[in-house]
C-alpha cells in the first residue's frame, strides 16, 4: 500500500508546509510572537492595497495583525530602506539612523549628478542612473549571496555546510556585508559618506561588500564535500 | 456497580426490587448485534440436542469465548427485566399511577422526587431504566469459525477508519498511474477525468468522531482526523473520475461562499452636534497610551492634538503615523480632527491616535476606503506591550554578569 511507504506521507506534509512558507521579503508577521498566532497578516504595501480595493464590495471581516509603525503612505516610504535602517540602528535611535540614511541618499544623488555632467556623449549620459533609490536597490541586490555557510555538528565535530536560504535571510546577509565594510573607516569621517561610496561601488559590482560575497561563494565551493550533511 | 452507591440508598433499592445502573461507564448500544446473536443460538442447539454422527467442527477459542459472553449477557438481561418490571409496579403503586400508564418520564420524575441528589455529574445521579438501555450490547463477533477475522484491517484496531484511508490512497495511486500513462503515451483516458470546480470542506472534528462512534463504534483521535483531512485535500486536487467524486462526497461538501462582513450599522454610526455638525468619537490604544479622537465631517482640515498642531510630535515617524489614515483615505483636508492623548511615549501616543482616528473616520468615507483601512490593519489594536522585569535579572530576559569560580 502506498500509504505505508512513508514517502508519500512525507510528500503530502511537504506540500502543506510549502504553502505556509512565503518567499517575500517582509513576511515577518509569521515570525512574530504567539500573540498573533491566530491573526491574519495585513497588507503592507500601498500598491497591493490599491489593487485589492477597486470596488465598493465589503471585504471579509477578520482580525488582522496591525500595521507596522514605520509603514506609511509617505512618498519616502520604501520597505528595503526601512529594513536597512532597522539593521543599522544602534540603541533604538531610529530617528538618528534615518537622518544618516537620508544623507546617504543625498550624497549618492550629488555624486551621480556630478558623473552625469562629466560624461561627454549622450550615450554615456544615458547610462548614468541619477535616482538614488534605484542605485540603493541595485547595490543591495548585488550583495545578496546565493548560499550561506551553516555549522552542523556531526559525530562530535562541527562542519561548515553550504546551504541555500530564503529571500529574507539573503537580504539581511547582503545588507550586513555593506554595513560591516564601514566598520574599518577612519575617525572623524562621517558614516554617511563612507556608506554612500560603498553603495555606489556595490552598484557597479565592485568594492569590499561584493568582494565579501564572492569570498563566501568560494568558501562554499571549498566545503561542498560536506553538502550532503544538509539532509543527513 | 452497587458498591459505589451509598448504603442508605441500597436498602431502598432492594425494597423497590430492582437495581440502579450507572450509564456513564458503558458505551452506547450499536446496531451491529443481530447477525452474531442469531448464529449463536443455532450453533448451541445443534451441538447439544441433535448430536450428529460426524465429529463436530472444531471451534476456535475466540468463538467459544464469544458464545459464553453472549449467553451470560442474555441471562443477565432476562433476570434484570423481571426485577425491573416488579420495581416499576411498586413505584407506580407508591406514586399513585396505574402501572400500565407508567412511562419512562413518570419514572424519572418519581426517582428525582424520591432520591434527590445534588451530585454535579448528571450521569452519577440515581437512575431507573430498562436494562436494555443501560447494558452494553455492542460486542460484535468479528471472527469466523476457524478464528480468522472477517475484516482485512482487523488488526489495525480501527478497521473502518483505515479502510477509508487505504481506499483514498489506492484511488490516488490509480489516478497518478493513469496520468503518467496519458503523459508518456499520449493515449486518451479510459474514463472522463476532471478537476473539481469548487474547494471542498471536510468533516470537522466533532462530526468525524460521531460518525465513527455511532456507525462503527470506533474511538478515533485528533491525529487520525488530521491525517484524514491531509489525504482528502490532496486527493481532491487531482483530476478525478466520477466514481472518485462520489467517494469524496461521502466525507465533505463544497465550501459555502458566505462572507462574514463587518457590521454596517456600526460603521455608519455618527452623532450630530449642537451646531448641526456630524461627528464621531473613538478611543485608540497603543502600549500605555490612550487617545480620544473626534472627527468632524465637512471640515477645513484642522488637526489638533492636546491644543497643538502636528508639531506636538517631534519625530518624523510619529507625524507620518498620525497622517497615515487621512492620506490613505484621501480625506486630508476634508475633515477636522481633535485628539486628546495621555500616557506613553511619543510612538505610543502617535499609534494610539492612529488607532482612534482610523476607527472614527469610518462613517465619513466610502466603502472602498473602509476596505483599505481594514486590510492594512489600521482598525486593530496592537496588543504588544513591554515585557516586565524579573527579580534577580537585569531586564526582562537579560541576566546579571556572573562568573564561575
Amino acid at each position: 500500500m502506498a500509504l505505508c511507504k512513508g514517502k508519500t506521507i512525507y510528500h503530502t506534509l511537504l506540500g502543506i508546509y510549502k504553502q505556509q512558507i512565503s518567499t517575500s521579503y517582509f513576511s515577518t508577521n509569521k515570525v512574530l510572537s504567539n500573540m498573533y498566532k491566530d491573526r491574519v497578516p495585513s497588507v503592507q504595501s500601498i500598491g497591493e492595497l490599491n489593487a485589492l480595493c477597486i470596488d465598493d464590495k465589503p471585504v471579509e471581516k477578520k482580525i488582522r495583525i496591525p500595521a507596522k509603525s514605520e509603514f506609511s503612505s509617505a512618498v519616502t516610504y520604501d520597505p528595503i530602506v526601512q529594513k536597512f535602517i532597522n539593521i543599522l540602528m544602534r540603541d533604538g535611535k531610529k530617528e538618528k539612523t534615518r537622518e544618516i540614511i537620508e544623507q546617504v541618499l543625498e550624497n549618492i544623488k550629488m555624486k551621480q549628478i556630478e558623473n552625469y555632467h562629466k560624461a561627454t556623449t549622450d550615450a554615456e549620459k544615458a547610462m548614468v542612473v541619477t535616482d538614488p533609490l534605484k542605485v540603493f536597490h541595485g547595490a543591495v541586490e548585488n550583495c545578496k549571496p546565493l548560499l550561506i555557510l551553516k555549522t552542523i555538528v556531526k559525530g562530535g565535530s562541527g562542519y561548515r555546510v553550504p546551504v541555500y536560504c530564503h529571500e529574507r535571510r539573503r537580504l539581511r546577509v547582503g545588507i550586513n556585508f555593506i554595513i560591516k565594510t564601514c566598520d574599518t573607516r577612519k575617525r572623524k569621517v562621517p558614516l554617511s559618506t563612507v556608506l554612500a561610496t560603498e553603495i555606489l561601488q556595490a552598484y557597479n559590482n565592485e568594492g569590499n561588500a561584493v568582494g565579501k560575497k564572492h569570498q563566501l561563494h568560494k568558501e562554499c565551493e571549498a566545503q561542498r564535500a560536506f553538502a550532503h550533511y544538509r539532509w543527513k | 456497580m452497587a458498591a459505589s452507591i451509598p448504603t442508605a440508598t441500597r436498602s431502598f433499592i432492594k425494597f423497590i426490587g430492582s437495581e440502579l445502573w450507572f450509564s456513564t461507564g458503558y458505551r452506547t448500544p450499536s446496531k451491529c448485534l443481530t447477525r452474531t446473536l442469531s448464529t449463536q443460538s443455532v450453533a448451541s442447539t445443534d451441538s447439544e440436542v441433535t448430536r450428529p454422527k460426524r465429529r463436530a467442527e472444531k471451534l476456535s477459542a475466540a468463538m467459544k469465548a464469544f458464545l459464553k459472553r453472549a449467553k451470560e449477557h442474555e441471562s443477565k438481561i432476562n433476570k434484570y427485566t423481571e426485577e425491573y418490571e416488579l420495581g416499576r409496579k411498586h413505584l407506580a403503586n407508591m406514586m399513585g399511577i396505574h402501572p400500565d400508564e407508567m412511562t419512562q418520564e413518570h419514572i424519572n420524575e418519581a426517582i428525582r422526587y424520591l432520591l434527590p441528589s445534588g451530585l454535579f455529574d448528571k450521569g452519577s445521579r440515581p437512575q431507573f431504566k430498562h436494562p436494555k438501555d443501560i447494558l452494553p450490547l455492542n460486542f460484535d463477533f468479528p471472527f469466523d469459525k476457524a478464528g480468522r477475522p472477517y475484516h482485512y484491517q482487523y488488526y489495525t484496531l480501527l478497521p473502518n477508519y483505515h479502510c477509508i484511508m487505504s481506499e483514498a490512497a489506492w484511488r490516488m495511486e490509480c489516478l497518478r498511474e493513469e496520468e503518467v500513462r496519458i503523459g508518456s503515451t499520449g493515449a486518451p483516458p479510459q474514463e472522463e477525468m476532471k478537476h473539481l470546480s469548487e474547494e471542498y470542506e471536510w468533516m470537522d472534528l466533532r462530526t468525524f468522531l460521531n460518525y465513527f462512534k455511532s456507525n462503527h463504534s470506533e474511538v478515533v483521535q485528533v491525529n487520525e482526523h488530521n491525517r484524514f483531512v491531509i489525504l482528502m485535500t490532496k486527493l481532491s486536487k487531482m483530476r478525478l473520475r466520477e466514481q472518485d467524486v462520489a467517494f469524496l462526497k461521502q466525507f465533505g461538501s463544497p465550501k459555502t461562499s458566505e462572507i462574514n462582513v463587518m457590521d454596517t450599522e456600526e460603521i455608519k454610526k455618527f452623532y450630530v452636534n449642537e451646531q448641526g455638525r456630524k461627528f464621531r468619537t473613538k478611543n485608540g490604544y497603543r502600549k500605555s497610551a490612550i487617545a480620544q479622537v473626534t472627527v468632524y465631517a465637512e471640515g477645513e482640515g484642522i488637526l489638533e492634538i492636546n491644543g497643538k498642531g502636528i508639531e506636538y510630535f517631534e519625530s518624523q515617524y510619529a507625524r507620518e503615523q498620525v497622517l497615515f489614515p487621512l492620506v490613505l483615505t484621501s480625506s486630508l483636508n476634508k475633515v477636522d480632527v481633535h485628539a486628546r492623548v495621555e500616557g506613553g511615549g511619543e510612538m505610543g501616543q502617535s499609534g494610539a491616535i492612529r488607532h482612534g482616528l482610523s476607527n472614527a473616520l469610518l462613517p465619513f468615507v466610502s466603502q472602498q476606503m473602509v476596505n483599505k483601512l481594514s486590510l492594512s490593519g489600521l482598525l486593530d489594536r496592537d496588543s504588544r506591550v513591554k515585557e516586565r522585569n524579573k527579580p534577580g535579572q537585569k531586564k526582562a530576559r537579560k541576566q546579571f554578569q556572573w562568573r564561575a569560580r
